[in-house]
């Protein structure tokens, strides 16, 4: 047991664990982040401008934690613009240029100001992806190509980035499952049935046909508290793991599609990407370099 | 590479893997006490935990708990340039769940959250009016207090920002108004074993005067 934990740990400094799923990881989340950026472009002023329509929350003392806030400073506020250009080119840029680290840096500085700016409005899907920016400043997907104690000290940081990314995911269900547990509607199975009914979170169709189908809802409410309870447990056993993904991405895009909370919805499926095998990734990379190196010919 | 260089390397490679296994830990411990700080506030952890994580790693991960929302809430408004004659009520967050219910990727969602906003930040100021109000008053007097104290409430003043801002994007030339009201209907949904249609479901109004112009 004692070799078993010394070897997992000298592993870790010795070789990265999951580069090609780090690769494919950035690239999910930054994609992720544009969409949403393009998403809120059009009341941009309402949220971040100097004249929005969220009263600003200022953060005493820490100056490091104060220039993620910039734009609740009224100074700042009219060049919310230029933040928002600059996250746009960071995340194009990333997908062109092998250095990721600075543009990393950009990026989580660019989307904190954002989201620090309009946080009264922002739910646990900016708050974890705020937090996974954060994981992918520390990840460094080519750092098995440095030397020396710089590589080690790259390789570690990567791999426990990528551990703390991955252990994030299963906070999530776990604090979530935790307070479910603590209310009835779960329980009881009638947590879809309220859900459904509230205009703000289902759709026309679903509201007159399906949202008083007592029976198949509280099946899909118990085995949604289920699936919340054995995830943090379950993913870490590789026969459970295919089974736990396909149930939660049918769920999440149940969320995005009939509750209409996208950004959720689409955020959990792409940090199904932690868990994906290394092999699994690097197909798919391989497919991302032939559309990239086709779309550099087409440029040339 | 030497023997002792690479021993050498493999034992710093070792240091530094225990020191980040040793952040990480620490780093949870304090982000899950986060999330649980609400069983005892009063604790040294609760208030190391909310030290360290916010506002870097703020997050809220109570998704639909410990229960799902059973009230529907709808937001009306109603303004007199003059002070006096009042506009019909609108119901400014309805057009936006329908854009949002036909179009789930558009912006209407974002634009929807601003008033969902207002509206939590009045529900709060009407709670905290409620618990500080004193209760050995008469129902009228009690009502007095009350509008008094959402007056003075952080809450609502974060809620009047909102419109006052909102009006200024809808009507760049026109001043706020003299009068400014809204209300809340709060529109309880049936339980799912309850044969009643959710036309007769139970309503209650929260009214809110005389919101001001915030600059």
């Amino acid at each position: 047991m004692k070799n078993k934990w010394l070897s997992y740990i000298t592993q870790q400094a010795e070789e990265l664990q999951h580069p090609q799923a780090v690769f494919l990881y950035r690239k999910g989340v930054y994609l992720f982040t544009l969409l949403i950026t393009l998403l809120q472009l059009p009341v941009a002023a309402s949220l971040w401008g100097k004249d929005a329509s969220i009263a600003p929350a200022i953060y005493e003392g820490n100056s490091i934690l104060q220039s993620l806030n910039l734009l609740s400073h009224p100074t700042f506020a009219s060049y919310y613009p230029a933040i928002v250009l600059l996250l746009i080119l960071a995340i194009v840029a990333s997908f062109f240029i092998r250095s990721q680290r600075i543009l990393a840096i950009l990026i989580f500085f660019c989307f904190s100001n954002l989201y620090h700016r309009s946080i009264p409005i922002q739910n646990g899907s900016s708050d974890l992806l705020h937090l996974q920016l954060f994981y992918l400043v520390l990840m460094d997907e080519h750092a098995s190509h440095k030397l020396g104690k710089i590589k080690t000290l790259s390789v570690c940081l990567t791999n426990f980035a990528f551990i703390a990314a991955q252990v994030q995911l299963c906070v999530v269900y776990f604090i979530s499952s935790y307070y479910k547990l603590q209310g009835t509607h779960w329980l009881e199975g009638t947590a879809l049935h309220y859900t459904l009914l509230n205009d703000e979170f289902t759709l026309d169709f679903v509201q007159n046909n399906v949202a008083n189908m007592e029976l198949p809802l509280r099946l899909l409410t118990w085995s949604t508290l289920l699936f919340q309870i054995l995830f943090p447990v379950c993913i870490w056993i590789k026969k459970l793991k295919p089974y736990l993904l396909t149930f939660g991405i049918a769920l999440h895009a149940l969320i995005a599609m009939v509750m209409g909370i996208v950004d959720f919805g689409l955020l959990m499926i792409v940090m199904y990407l932690l868990f994906a095998s290394e092999a699994w990734c690097l197909t798919l990379r391989n497919k991302y370099f032939r559309l990239h190196q086709n779309v550099i010919s087409i440029e040339k | 590479m030497n023997i002792s260089t690479k021993r050498e390397k493999q034992s710093f490679g070792i240091l530094l893997s225990l020191f980040f296994l040793g952040l990480l830990l620490l780093h949870f411990t304090l982000t899950i006490a986060y999330q649980f700080r609400e069983l005892d506030y009063t604790s040294r952890l609760a208030g190391l935990s909310k030290q360290y994580t916010e506002p870097l790693f703020t997050q809220n991960f109570k998704i639909f708990a410990p229960d799902v929302p059973d009230i529907k809430y709808k937001l009306f408004v109603r303004y007199a340039a003059d002070g006096k004659n009042f506009s019909a009520w609108q119901n400014v967050g309805a057009p936006l769940v329908v854009k949002h219910q036909k179009n789930r990727i558009a912006s209407s969602g974002y634009e929807y959250l601003i008033y969902k906003n207002a509206t939590s930040e009045l529900l709060r100021a009407n709670a905290d009016a409620v618990e500080r109000s004193d209760k050995s008053l008469s129902a009228n007097l009690a009502q007095k207090q009350i509008t008094v104290l959402l007056r003075n409430s952080i809450h609502f003043y974060k809620a009047s920002y909102c419109f006052s801002r909102q009006w200024t994007k809808e009507f760049p030339n026109k001043p706020f108004p003299k009068g400014f009201e809204c209300a809340l209907l709060l529109e309880k949904i049936a339980p799912v074993d309850n044969k009643q249609s959710i036309a007769q479901a139970n309503y209650a109004y929260l009214f809110f005067p005389n919101v001001a112009a915030i600059r």
